[in-house]
């Protein structure tokens, strides 16, 4: 990418007018780590705290009953007269007992996500959302859309009416990714149903806008649709479930402010004080290019065969395979000449020279002297 | 942005991951520019600068491929169609697929898997040959025989068993 790409803006009828430079924050390095575990943190911020009563379990005058009874020494209700009696209480395995490690509303239910973090995982999603294939990849329906990143005109902003919002969705193709998060639609399972969280359903496009004129009533009922100012830009709706690549929907304006909101890579946010986009750390990511560029490719050794010719087809034990040990040993074949001749020598020689004769054992008449009379 | 580190994002988990049986050992990937199906790098519809779907569409089969000069932003306005006609022949179809793939589209190495699903989606496409019903060895007649000498022996077997306890008592349910 020598120059930086333009992006066209489609009008009302979904036909590309002007065009505008690419902002810098779409070319910001994309960190799938970093946006996780942001996300992560971050989706935790919404919550409420919950916990059981703290009476629950306890509201008995259980006293344990001591050793001596033959039961365990668990409180025990006291009293009779009810089937209650006589029963253990308190314990986390006991029937009316309280739960393990009962959960409290001072709980840690906020995480704290360093500023820069959070900056870095919202210009990282940014970033994937203007691949055509990461948006793909997420399971936006953008096949027949002209171009990611999606810009039309400003005139949107001013639509009043959902009608004249899902014409212009249709004119860009864009309409079949609200098809399908309409297609979505399912009745939860669990608790969640009584709990104003009734049905759930994919995610449809975010339309980022710069001035709201009517363009959130137009839009927000359509399944699936989101809307943000381009100033309050927000990781959960970026990349919700931690996955990039958003379908967004830029206006022109929101488009064009985008390099006041966040920087460049040399100009610092007006928005943001003394925020400037986060560099790669290599300038050309594209490893391929790398490998086959000039430089490189002067300075190493010719490629060799494509299927390396193993040097043997089995390893040979040398102390066996004789071939093996005389190609490692040359001196091994005159060591075994050697020996060989030498046995054979022997064998010779064996039958050459006569036996030394052997002493017969000692005489009866001798052996009676060593005997004590 | 480059397709490595596209890949190195949509490796991990995407949308069209298949990765439900493990006995298999392989993932499979279905988007429409992966030729094989298989969920790698080489294959990858999404993570490459160039790629090739081929697919049935009504009219004949439809070669979509990226066009080789596309701004890296285009969606639809970077890709080329080709549709091969329906009446064309296997040795026609496979030919412009070659062409295509390998001029076109400029994927060499691709040849191979595009020449297999275009042949694939040709044989699909063939209406399967109508063979005569096969005939059974044993006649008719032979058969009706057989079915009734078993099911008479049968009936005799469980009679003869029946007929002591019959005898005994009728109204009292096996105890055993």
């Amino acid at each position: 990418m020598a120059s930086r790409p333009t992006v066209n803006v489609h009008g009302a009828s979904g036909e590309a007018s002007t065009s505008l430079p690419l902002p810098a924050v779409l070319t910001a390095p994309i960190r799938l780590d970093v946006v996780a575990q942001v996300h992560k943190s971050i989706a935790k911020n919404k919550r409420q705290a919950y916990s059981v009563s703290e009476k629950a379990g306890h509201q008995t005058s259980a006293e344990s009953w001591g050793t001596g009874r033959a039961v365990a020494r668990i409180p025990r209700v006291g009293g009779s007269g009810t089937h209650r009696a006589g029963q253990a209480a308190f314990g986390n395995m006991c029937r009316g007992g309280r739960m393990f490690a009962p959960t409290k509303t001072w709980r840690k239910w906020h995480v704290k996500v360093n500023q820069n973090q959070r900056r870095f995982a919202v210009v990282s999603a940014l970033a994937a959302s203007a691949l055509p294939s990461l948006v793909l990849a997420r399971g936006h329906r953008i096949e027949q859309i002209e171009e990611v990143p999606l810009v039309i005109a400003s005139a949107a902003e001013s639509f009043t009416k959902t009608k004249e919002a899902v014409a212009l969705l249709k004119s860009l193709k864009a309409y079949s990714d609200v098809v399908k998060v309409s297609n979505s639609r399912k009745l939860r399972a669990g608790k969640g149903k009584m709990r104003n969280r009734r049905h759930r359903q994919r995610r449809g496009p975010l339309v980022v806008y710069n001035e709201d004129k009517g363009i959130v009533k137009a839009f927000r009922n359509l399944p699936g649709v989101e809307l943000v100012n381009v100033r309050r830009l927000n990781l959960l709706q970026l990349a919700p479930g931690g996955h990039l690549g958003r379908f967004v929907i830029w206006t022109e304006g929101a488009f064009a402010l985008l390099d006041e909101v966040f920087g460049t890579f040399d100009k610092p946010s007006v928005y943001k004080k003394d925020y400037i986009l986060p560099t790669a750390k290599i300038s050309n990511p594209d490893v391929t290019r790398l490998i086959n560029s000039g430089e490189i490719q002067s300075v190493v050794r010719p490629a060799g065969q494509k299927t390396q010719k193993r040097p043997w087809t089995q390893k040979k034990n040398p102390l066996v395979n004789k071939a093996v040990l005389f190609r490692l040993n040359p001196y091994a074949k005159t060591l075994r000449r050697q020996e060989l001749l030498k046995q054979e020598r022997l064998k010779k020689d064996k039958k050459a020279i006569k036996k030394p004769k052997q002493g017969t054992a000692a005489g009866e008449a001798f052996l009676a002297t060593l005997f004590a009379p | 942005m480059s397709t490595d580190l596209q890949w190195l994002l949509l490796r991990g988990n995407n949308s069209f991951i298949v990765k439900r049986d493990a006995s298999v050992g392989r993932t499979f990937s279905r988007e429409s520019g992966n030729l094989r199906n298989l969920h790698s790098q080489k294959f990858s519809g999404l993570a490459c600068s160039k790629t090739i779907a081929i697919s049935d569409s009504g009219n004949g089969i439809q070669i979509v491929s990226k066009k080789l000069k596309a701004s890296p932003t285009a969606v639809a306005r970077g890709s080329n169609t080709t549709v091969i006609r329906p009446r064309s022949g296997g040795r026609r179809a496979l030919g412009i697929t070659a062409a295509v793939v390998c001029k076109k589209a400029g994927r060499p190495d691709l040849r191979t898997a595009a020449l297999a699903r275009v042949s694939a989606l040709l044989a699909a496409q063939k209406e399967p040959k109508s063979h005569p019903a096969k005939k059974s060895r044993r006649s008719t007649k032979a058969a009706a025989a057989a079915a009734a000498a078993s099911s008479g022996a049968s009936k005799s077997k469980s009679g003869k068993g029946k007929a002591p306890a019959a005898d005994e008592d009728d109204v009292m349910p096996d105890l055993v």
